[in-house]
């Protein structure tokens, strides 16, 4: 899978622009703030369908515009599709070779990963952004992932204001099953899925990071929740969780919240045993976090078919020369864009037969190096 | 707004309340209304005061009719043992035009959300649970929404229903994840009767 073309009309700092990458390794290079960052955005609203720094759309038209509109031509399964979208007054719509689609018929049109600074956050902060990124890369490559965990959020919330109302209207406890049932039900699916991911991660990840880590390290992972202890348990685990819930019962009503079940899962991510994010040194967590993102690219290979574009942002100046080898390597079957602010690529031994350069200067594109 | 004459500021307010109907609309409308003759402008009155003065419910299934009891609880014809249980008299329009069903019908008039406060007594769940009691009815499909809302209904209804020896089933699949039963289309309707499951 990649892309051909991009199109940008009014987009952020890009008055109309047009983009035709390559199809390996795309450097994206430029001074701060010229637009690097933003070119990764697009390509990214475009495969998910929102962005991932802004949650309003309206930021990413350009100043003084209402609307704006970006074009790119994929090829996906060696068929090309244009798929564009664009905004009005704050509202987002994406078409497929010209007719409208809803966002979720678009997926799996144009795959991409993306790993930012930010993603750090994954090894280093609490549980929340760690299930975000479980969230984020299941629902990638299963889009029904995405409305499993819909439903989830939407039975959580409703029971949890009935919790609330039992407490001035005890009768209402009668209707208290029916959403236990649910929340099972679909709570259960959602750790199957995140398990059956996990398993795959682990193996994936490791990988990855015996490579980085020139074999030093090994990097584990293992899946914590509430319900069950171990996966002994799995067969289990919707009696389990009943269970749970009937013994929970006066406290999660006395707390109006519910307290078991994915909504508080984690995953812990271990270095040579140790926790990553306890014990972990900035090199080591930084390693961790590219390793869980860079699984992706396997991982939607096995499920899709097809190679996802990579995006890389703002990375590479980070890392050591070792590091920037290996990750290069990882990326010589998909296309792959790295943003930097000087040509860290070429270390003067000619060594850049699959490369692009792609020079960002507010707002245009100029191709510089052509191969 | 104020460059309007009051009487004609006031049917653009009261318009644009409707469902659908935004401000641009809402003057489109009131412009074309006030060009009306005389004659049409009495007939749409009347016919907004008539339906509204006599629409009801139907006694028994609780959709809306303009008679006691709805044409479909009068025919002989359907079918009496069966009731179709939905969310709204909208969803009995799209289910009667698929055809294929030829059983009773029961509105609730909503579903069970405590995040909006509505519970059992707020729809007509006891309604229904009378009717059972008072007919030979054998079979109840549960027809509610394929929301979180309208499943919690569903099987709220089935524990109810279930051990008065009445078989209880829901429209299975072919509906999509989160969507409103209105919204489906014909066929996958179609499918959802034929392959409902026993709750
Ligand atoms: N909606 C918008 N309209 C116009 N310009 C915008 C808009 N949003 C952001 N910008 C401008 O785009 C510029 C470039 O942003 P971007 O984040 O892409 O920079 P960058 O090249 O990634 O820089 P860095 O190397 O510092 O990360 C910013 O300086 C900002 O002023
Ligand atoms: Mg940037
Ligand atoms: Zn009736």
């Amino acid at each position: 899978m990649f892309i051909e073309e991009l199109k940008l009309i009014h987009y952020r700092n890009y008055e109309n622009e047009c983009i035709t990458p390559h199809r390996g390794i795309n450097i994206i290079m430029g001074e701060n703030a010229q637009g690097k960052t933003n070119l990764i955005e697009a390509m990214f609203f475009l495969s998910r369908g929102y962005s991932h720094r802004a949650s309003n759309v309206a930021e990413l038209a350009q100043w003084d515009h209402d609307d704006f509109f970006m074009n790119a031509r994929v090829v996906s399964e060696g068929v090309k599709h244009t798929l564009s979208a664009k905004s009005h007054q704050g509202k987002r719509q994406f078409l497929l070779d010209g007719k409208v689609k809803k966002r979720d018929k678009i997926n799996g049109i144009f795959n991409t990963i993306l790993f930012e600074p930010d993603d750090l956050k994954i090894v280093k902060e609490g549980p929340d952004k760690r299930r975000r990124f479980l969230n984020q890369e299941i629902s990638g490559f299963r889009p029904e992932y995405h409305y499993i965990l819909r439903d989830y959020e939407k039975i959580l919330n409703q029971r949890n204001s009935l919790l609330k109302s039992i407490h001035y209207e005890p009768s209402l406890i009668t209707t208290l099953d029916v959403w236990d049932d649910q929340l099972i039900q679909t709570g259960v699916r959602l750790m199957n899925h995140r398990i059956r991911y996990l398993h795959r991660l682990n193996r994936e990840a490791n990988n990855l990071h015996q490579i980085l880590s020139l074999g030093k390290e090994t990097l584990s992972l293992s899946y914590l929740n509430n319900i069950i202890d171990s996966l002994e348990e799995l067969s289990e685990i919707k009696n389990l969780y009943k269970k749970r819930l009937e013994s929970s019962r006066e406290e999660e009503i006395s707390r109006g919240s519910t307290i078991y079940g994915p909504h508080v899962d984690d995953m812990i991510i271990q270095i040579n045993g140790k926790d990553a994010r306890r014990y972990g040194s900035q090199g080591q967590q930084r390693s961790a976090a590219i390793s869980l993102k860079l699984s992706q690219i396997e991982i939607y290979y096995d499920n899709t078919g097809e190679y996802p574009v990579v995006l890389l942002d703002d990375i590479f100046s980070e890392l050591d020369e070792h590091r920037r080898k290996s990750i290069l390597s990882l990326l010589n079957k998909t296309q792959a864009f790295i943003t930097c602010t000087e040509d860290i690529l070429n270390d003067g031994k000619g060594e850049q037969e699959n490369r692009h350069i792609i020079e960002i200067v507010q707002g245009k594109a100029q191709v510089i190096i052509n191969k | 707004m104020g460059y309007y004459p009051k009487t004609l500021e006031r049917l653009v307010l009261e318009l644009g309340k409707l469902p659908g109907i935004g401000e641009k609309s809402a003057q489109r409308l009131a412009f074309h209304i006030i060009n009306l003759s005389d004659e049409e402008i009495s007939s749409l009155s009347e016919a907004l005061i008539s339906a509204k003065a006599k629409i009801v419910l139907c006694q028994k299934c609780f959709t809306i009719t303009d008679k006691e009891i709805c044409d479909i609880c009068e025919n002989p014809k359907r079918d009496q043992e069966t009731i179709c249980v939905v969310q709204n008299s909208r969803d009995i329009f799209a289910i009667e035009k698929t055809r294929e069903y030829n059983g009773l019908y029961h509105v609730l008039h909503g579903a069970i959300s405590p995040l909006d406060g509505i519970g059992p007594q707020d729809i007509k769940a006891r309604e229904l649970l009378l009717r059972i009691g008072e007919s030979d009815i054998k079979e109840v499909i549960m027809a509610t929404n394929a929301t979180v809302e309208g499943e919690a209904t569903a099987m709220y209804l089935g524990n109810l229903i279930s051990p008065l020896g009445v078989k209880v089933t829901r429209l299975a699949k072919g509906i999509p994840i989160g969507a409103d039963l209105e919204y489906t289309d014909e066929i996958t309707l179609i499918k959802a009767f034929e392959g409902r499951n026993e709750i």
